[in-house]
């Protein structure tokens, strides 16, 4: 009995000290200023990532291990996410100093009053698209308004579905329905499409042995930059040398991605390295683009805010150049 | 070493007012009764004319409205209670039940051990000591719970027709262990009962009381020694006195 | 013997259960239902990693569980001694209960970091309301007889609450916690669904990332030991129950 009065006590001290620990968490120690020209104390920055450890972040695994950060002074710790990974709001409570997200997301979340900019761009090309069964013939989203047997499992309510929704009136023609993520359903049905991501469920679809195609997202006209890398607003004193070495790693990345490759296996022991050969092979033409690795234009990001404004997610006076930071990698094209 | 025996508590009513909340009438009004300090008094009355509530009164468990009870809410242990079912804790074995009163009184352990071991003794029921109350039939549980009434050796002793529960040769036995335990420290004993045998069998004096609001409607001294043995209840004195009791019902 | 016969049902029951499995799985797709055997195949050839991520999320259920005890027995006696306390705060026990782990997963990621800090606060979540209605009904339950006992007997309200109060919630908190441990668990595993990056390794996680990689037998075999974590603090529950209440109160009896 004497102990229930000390588990009482005890438990009142617990839920006390929990809360006062929750209101007096440390944030991330801060970014150093520029440092002075001789040996300078390495940045810390912790890069919270949006997915799993895979190959859509295999230039900043490779930046980590090939020196290109360490040599540029930052202490680059990669936090790795999942599903849902609230990278941005990592980044503006401090817990991270860089975050990647999608340029969609990153105008959505800015309205809500979110303090981050757009530094860097990892694909040129959205990854996003639907995929489609090889025997359904579709080779373009358009074509899905003609084929009502064909339902599509996308996140529904998202910018994305919404925009195709409206600008290519399939309100009504085609189906949404709700996805889980998962390719299970998408293989025991061959009247489903899904929604997908170029890096994720086309291969995994192969690898069950099913020949799919892909329907471009940006063919259809909506395309905001993929694995954008962002920072704070107003950005941090070393973005530009952070953005610099992020480009040397990348370009090295796509070269040879041999030992960022292995080091992704350490990392994520469930990625099967055949998988992992598929979803660099298909990323490749999305991050080149045409405008080259880590380019953004003033037009590209006019046209993501012009489309979410479209669906009503964006108030009409947004303004696409306060997103991003200009002059990053290759002089602003027009 | 075991606690001395309280002196006897003279216990009474004063100009005592009481009506339960919802009530219709009031059950006291200016209602007085005097208890005389180590004796057994018995209360007998019809079903529901508030016996009960008067026990409960003098136990300090009600407040009334008007007038003063005494001793109504005193030091505990002085004042014991032994309700009409045993209400023994099931989770705390014999010992333990009849340990409780001491427990709360913060007695030190010593003292708990030897009193209980002794008064255990007392009630026979030793052997039965560490079971749980579960275990036991209903004319052993009376017992443990007669026993805690008992172990502190209370100045006073409210009984709320304890025996009523028992069957005949149980409740036998039980008068004579009751008339025992009495005799050591001779606590002013209030008892109120249905049984009209009981009540002459035990008590030094009789109140017969009844109606709304209550009233005393007559009393009975029973000046018989002590011990009375059970056989007593064929004496023709004793008949003698249950008729006088039954004539004020 | 008697326990062997009793278990004949149970294992009757299992194997019937298994074969009716087996018999659907024929017919849907291996991706959407894989069979028992496929299932047992995956858990084995992955135990390593399953091992591990067992560990964790049963680490996190009972940490959570532990605090959710620790809340709602607080709670439920600072209820039962304050009136205006229960008026005042009740009403946001319930708004807890209602609280989708789902919808807070990303504050609680940006708060207490990816991981076993969510899974644990997400079990805490599940497991407080049962524990804290059915102790505060248990704290309620003593019989008038006994309340007036300890008010003859001159009892201070501290000491009523422990003498009296508490062993007679017992058995209402213990029917409580058989329900808690369960939810405890599945609060762990839904909170690393919506907030576990992988490190450390979590059942949550391991459901998810293997759905997504069609590796659905794998995926059930995660599930499978989390529903082993479940029966586990189950029987453990069950255990301290007949041991604490099982000798005097009906319902801490044999199951």
């Amino acid at each position: 009995m004497i102990a229930l009065l000390l588990s009482l006590s005890l438990s009142l001290s617990l839920s006390l000290s929990l809360s006062l620990s929750l209101a007096c968490s440390p944030a991330a120690p801060p970014p150093a200023t520029p440092p002075p020209a001789a040996a300078p104390a390495p940045i810390p920055v912790r890069l919270a990532l949006n997915w799993y450890p895979e190959p859509e972040f295999g230039g900043f695994y490779q930046g980590v291990i090939d020196g290109s950060y360490a040599r540029a002074g930052f202490d680059v710790e990669l936090v790795p996410g999942g599903p849902g990974a609230p990278t941005l709001e990592l980044l503006a409570s401090g817990r991270a100093q860089a975050a990647i997200t999608s340029a969609d997301d990153l105008l959505v979340k800015r309205e809500k009053g979110v303090k981050a900019k757009a530094a860097w761009a990892g694909f040129q090309l959205t990854p996003v698209g639907i995929m489609a069964h090889a025997e359904s013939g579709l080779s373009s989203i358009d074509e899905l308004a003609s084929h009502p047997e064909i339902q599509v499992a996308m996140e529904i309510g998202s910018p994305f579905q919404r925009w195709i929704w409206q600008s290519h009136g399939l309100q009504g023609k085609v189906q949404a329905v709700p996805t889980s993520g998962s390719v299970a359903s998408f293989l025991a049905d061959p009247h489903l499409a899904q929604q997908a991501y170029i890096t994720s469920e086309p291969c995994v679809a192969r690898a069950q042995g099913q020949e799919v195609r892909f329907l471009w997202a940006s063919d259809a006209g909506w395309n905001p930059y993929g694995t954008v890398l962002a920072v704070a607003d107003p950005p941090p004193p070393w973005t530009a040398a952070f953005v610099a070495a992020t480009q040397q790693a990348w370009t090295a990345y796509l070269a040879d991605p041999t030992a960022a490759d292995a080091e992704l296996v350490r990392r994520n022991d469930q990625l099967d390295p055949a998988l992992m050969d598929c979803i660099a092979t298909a990323q490749a033409p999305f991050v080149a683009g045409q405008d080259g690795l880590g380019t953004m234009t003033a037009a590209r990001w006019r046209q993501t805010v012009d489309a979410l404004v479209t669906v009503g997610i964006l108030k009409p006076d947004t303004r696409p150049d306060n997103a991003w930071i200009s002059g990053g990698v290759h002089p602003q094209a027009e | 070493m075991a606690p001395s025996a309280s002196p006897a508590l003279s216990a009474r009513f004063d100009e005592v007012a009481f009506r339960w909340p919802a009530a219709p009438q009031p059950l006291l009004d200016a209602w007085s009764l005097s208890l005389a300090p180590g004796r057994i008094t018995a209360i007998l009355g019809p079903s529901g004319c508030g016996k009960s509530t008067l026990l409960r009164l003098l136990a300090g468990l009600l407040q009334p409205q008007a007038g003063t009870v005494t001793p109504g809410a005193v030091a505990p242990g002085a004042c014991a209670f032994a309700f009409q079912r045993p209400t023994l804790l099931p989770w705390r074995s014999v010992r333990d039940n009849v340990a409780l009163p001491l427990e709360l009184a913060h007695r030190p352990p010593s003292e708990i051990q030897e009193r209980v071991a002794e008064i255990l003794a007392r009630v026979e029921l030793s052997p039965a000591a560490d079971q749980l109350p579960g275990a036991l039939s209903g004319g052993m549980q009376m017992r443990a719970s007669l026993a805690r009434a008992w172990v502190t050796r209370p100045g006073l002793l409210l009984m709320d027709k304890p025996f009523a529960a028992l069957d005949a040769l149980t409740r036998l036995r039980m008068y004579a262990r009751f008339q025992e335990l009495w005799e050591d420290g001779r606590p002013t004993v209030v008892l109120v009962t249905h049984d009209i045998d009981e009540a002459v069998l035990l008590a030094d004096r009789v109140v017969v009381v009844g109606g709304a609001p209550l009233a005393v409607r007559g009393e009975v001294a029973v000046e018989l020694d002590r011990p009375r043995p059970a056989a007593l209840r064929h004496d023709p004195r004793l008949g003698a006195l249950a008729e006088r009791v039954g004539a004020l019902l | 013997m008697r326990r062997l016969w009793g278990a004949g049902p149970a294992a009757l029951a299992a194997v019937l259960i298994l074969l009716v499995w087996a018999l659907v799985a024929r017919q849907v797709s291996p991706v959407l239902l894989p069979g028992p055997l496929a299932v047992l195949q995956a858990g084995w050839s992955g135990r390593g990693p399953l091992l591990e991520a067992t560990l964790h999320t049963g680490l996190a259920s009972a940490l959570g569980l532990g605090i959710a005890l620790l809340l709602g027995l607080s709670g439920a006696v600072s209820f039962h001694l304050s009136r205006a306390l229960e008026l005042a705060l009740y009403p946001y026990a319930l708004v807890l209960q209602t609280l989708p782990v789902v919808a807070v997963a990303p504050l609680l990621v940006v708060w207490l970091g990816y991981g076993t800090p969510v899974a644990v606060a997400s079990a805490a979540l599940v497991a407080f309301f049962p524990i804290l209605t059915s102790a505060h009904l248990g704290l309620r339950a003593a019989p008038v007889a006994q309340v007036e006992l300890f008010g003859v007997l001159g009892a201070g309200p501290l000491q009523e609450l422990l003498h009296l109060r508490v062993p007679t919630a017992l058995p209402y908190l213990f029917s409580g916690l058989r329900t808690a441990g369960g939810l405890a668990v599945i609060g762990a595993v839904v909170g690393e669904f919506v907030g576990s990056n992988g490190l450390p390794r979590s059942l949550g996680y391991q459901v998810l990332y293997a759905a997504r990689t069609a590796d659905t037998a794998l995926s059930f075999a995660a599930i499978g030991c989390a529903a082993g974590l479940a029966l586990t603090c189950f029987v453990l529950v069950r255990a301290l129950e007949r041991r604490l209440v099982g000798r005097w109160h009906p319902s801490g009896g044999s199951s």
